[in-house]
């Protein structure tokens, strides 16, 4: 038999009557609150019993205090007097019990309960309320951007923009939610309060809907890492499983550092100074350990195989044989010394592999580059919107050195293609092209040794279908 | 903002000043206004404990002595002043009800 039970805590912290309620209704069942942790509550079995339970806040309160305030002390004697039993605090808002049915109420001025409250939420849940939007705000507002301006194609650039946009976005809406939800909640408690009557109740609506818009978040995590798996592979979404549980350990390690000052009675500044210190250092070391772990030693995303050093460039010892063109299809040239690469990235919506090799033959010095990005736009108005992205930036982040990037428009039937378009840099063409079918979007450009283009063998193989 | 705020009180305003006229613990302002009152006041801890806060605050009683969780207070001129003008302002109530009373009377 359990004898201890967890609860993940959906009131909020104005709602003084909904976990009341809660509490009591618990109790009832045999399932009485030990500790309010932020988020998770800790109930201890006990016999069922009817018992009443009451909170009133007090703003000097903060999990960063060492141990009651001379304030709460007051308070929990003045209470005790009444009757009335401290069970525990929830940041500012303190629990008291009581088995005594005629126990005076602990609060029995309406005014001054909603005076009291708003002091209270003006210390803590407001500011980070307001904070936690901002925040997600600013995570949210290249998505926003791409939503409002109605770009397409930053919308669907990757899974990541895409999904942790939307997260970011659906928690913004929370926070703002929150901050309506309790301005109104108070606007209508004191009009009813000023005609005599009591503070609103707030019904479960909030909790509702904040808990649906959670779960939603969740579910869209869950969605993201699963299209992770499926456009990127395993270890990109190994990569993101791990570094959501660096985040939870590093949420851990935080509470456990304020938790740890406070048992060694370490005052509220010097508490929120050293968690403060321990989160940073922490975040540093975990995020930055991780990103040493993927450049350093390739974690997640794979060794590149062995490599050797000729000409003071890097080579491969066995290239990947994977490329759907390589530079010895177009030349028909062996070369003993390959270099390839491929990047895998883009969304579930839009794949995008970008090729990369350079070779050169045995005692030449000048070595060849073949370069080609392949996209699979899923929908005809995605594919649109990556041509006119491309066009309008010629391919790259702007012009370089001053120069003028364009693509030109040329005939795309010796590309068997439905468009195409070919780089010119302060007018002048080069081999580097944009070439479209339906569903696959190429960007294709040789340089080096290469002059030659063999257009019908590169649309072979890099046409779609491949 | 206090002044404003405590331009009349409520009853147990009222009393709370009343009976801090001699230094007492949150707990003896309990038991005193329910004695003074016969039970017709009842103030609830948290309520009580508020008002001593912003009463404390606004300067009109002030902390005499903490002994363990125990705090005392006493009023100070501030809450003498505001208790006398409440008082004076239910006079003029009590009087301006006497006077329409007994016009009421005469007619």
């Amino acid at each position: 038999m359990k004898h201890t039970s967890y609860r993940w805590n959906t009131y909020c912290l104005y709602d003084y009557r909904g976990v009341e309620e809660h509490l009591s209704a618990m109790t009832a069942k045999g399932w009485r609150l030990e500790r309010a942790g932020n988020n998770l509550w800790k109930y201890r079995r006990a016999q069922p019993a009817e018992v009443l339970y009451a909170v009133t806040y007090s703003a000097g309160a903060s999990q960063f205090n060492p141990g009651p305030t001379q304030g709460q002390q007051s308070l929990e004697e003045l209470c005790a007097s009444a009757g009335w039993e401290k069970v525990c605090d929830w940041f500012q808002m303190q629990i008291f019990s009581t088995e005594n049915p005629s126990a005076v109420p602990l609060e029995t001025d309406e005014a001054l309960r909603l005076e009291g409250l708003h002091r209270s939420m003006r210390k803590s849940f407001l500011p980070t309320t307001v904070v936690l939007l901002a925040f997600s705000l600013l995570f949210a507002a290249s998505f926003l951007y791409s939503l409002i301006s109605g770009n397409m194609y930053r919308l669907f650039s990757s899974n990541a923009h895409l999904f942790s946009g939307t997260m970011f976005l659906l928690l913004a809406g929370l926070e703002a939610y929150t901050l309506w939800h309790y301005y109104h909640w108070r606007k209508v408690s004191l009009r009813a309060v000023g005609e005599g009557g009591t503070c609103v109740p707030l019904g479960p609506g909030y909790r509702r809907l904040s808990a649906a818009l959670l779960a939603l978040v969740a579910v869209l995590a869950a969605g993201y890492l699963l299209l992770e798996i499926l456009t990127g592979g395993s270890g990109r979404a190994l990569f993101y499983l791990v570094y959501l549980a660096l985040f939870f350990l590093l949420v851990f390690l935080v509470r456990r550092t304020s938790a740890l000052l406070r048992k060694l009675r370490a005052s509220k500044s010097v508490n929120i100074v050293l968690t403060l210190a321990v989160d940073v250092v922490l975040a540093i070391a975990l995020v930055g350990g991780l990103a040493y772990g993927v450049v350093r030693f390739h974690w997640f995303f794979g060794l590149e195989g062995e490599t050797y050093v000729y000409q003071h460039i890097e080579w491969d010892l066995s290239p990947r044989e994977d490329f759907p063109l390589t530079l010895t299809d177009l030349t028909g040239e062996h070369y003993a010394h390959i270099r390839r690469r491929l990047f895998e990235s883009g969304s579930f919506f839009l794949p995008e592999r970008e090729y990369s090799e350079t070779a050169l033959p045995q005692g030449e010095t000048e070595s060849g580059l073949l370069r080609y990005t392949l996209w699979d736009p899923k929908f005809p108005r995605l594919q649109q919107a990556l041509l006119r992205e491309q066009l309008k930036t010629g391919g790259y982040n702007g012009p370089l050195f001053d120069s003028h990037y364009a693509y030109v428009p040329e005939d795309p039937i010796p590309w068997g293609a439905e468009t195409a378009y070919r780089l010119h840099i302060d007018g002048s063409p080069k081999n580097a092209w944009l070439l479209a079918w339906p569903g696959r979007v190429v960007e294709v450009s040789l340089g080096g040794a290469l002059s030659e283009a063999p257009k019908a063998l590169i649309a072979a193989r890099l046409g779609p279908g491949t | 903002m206090a002044r404003e705020k405590f331009q009349t009180l409520t009853e147990p305003m009222f009393y709370i000043l009343l009976c801090l006229r001699e230094e007492c613990c949150g707990t003896d302002v309990m038991a005193r206004v329910a004695a003074l009152t016969h039970d017709r006041v009842t103030m609830g801890p948290g309520t009580l404990y508020n008002l001593l806060d912003s009463f404390q605050q606004a300067g009109m009683i002030r902390e005499t002595c903490v002994a363990g969780r125990k705090r005392s207070y006493l009023i100070t001129d501030k809450g003498r002043e505001t208790l006398a003008a409440e008082y004076r302002r239910l006079l003029e109530l009590t009087k301006d009800y006497k006077a329409c009373m007994e016009e009421e009377d005469l007619r």
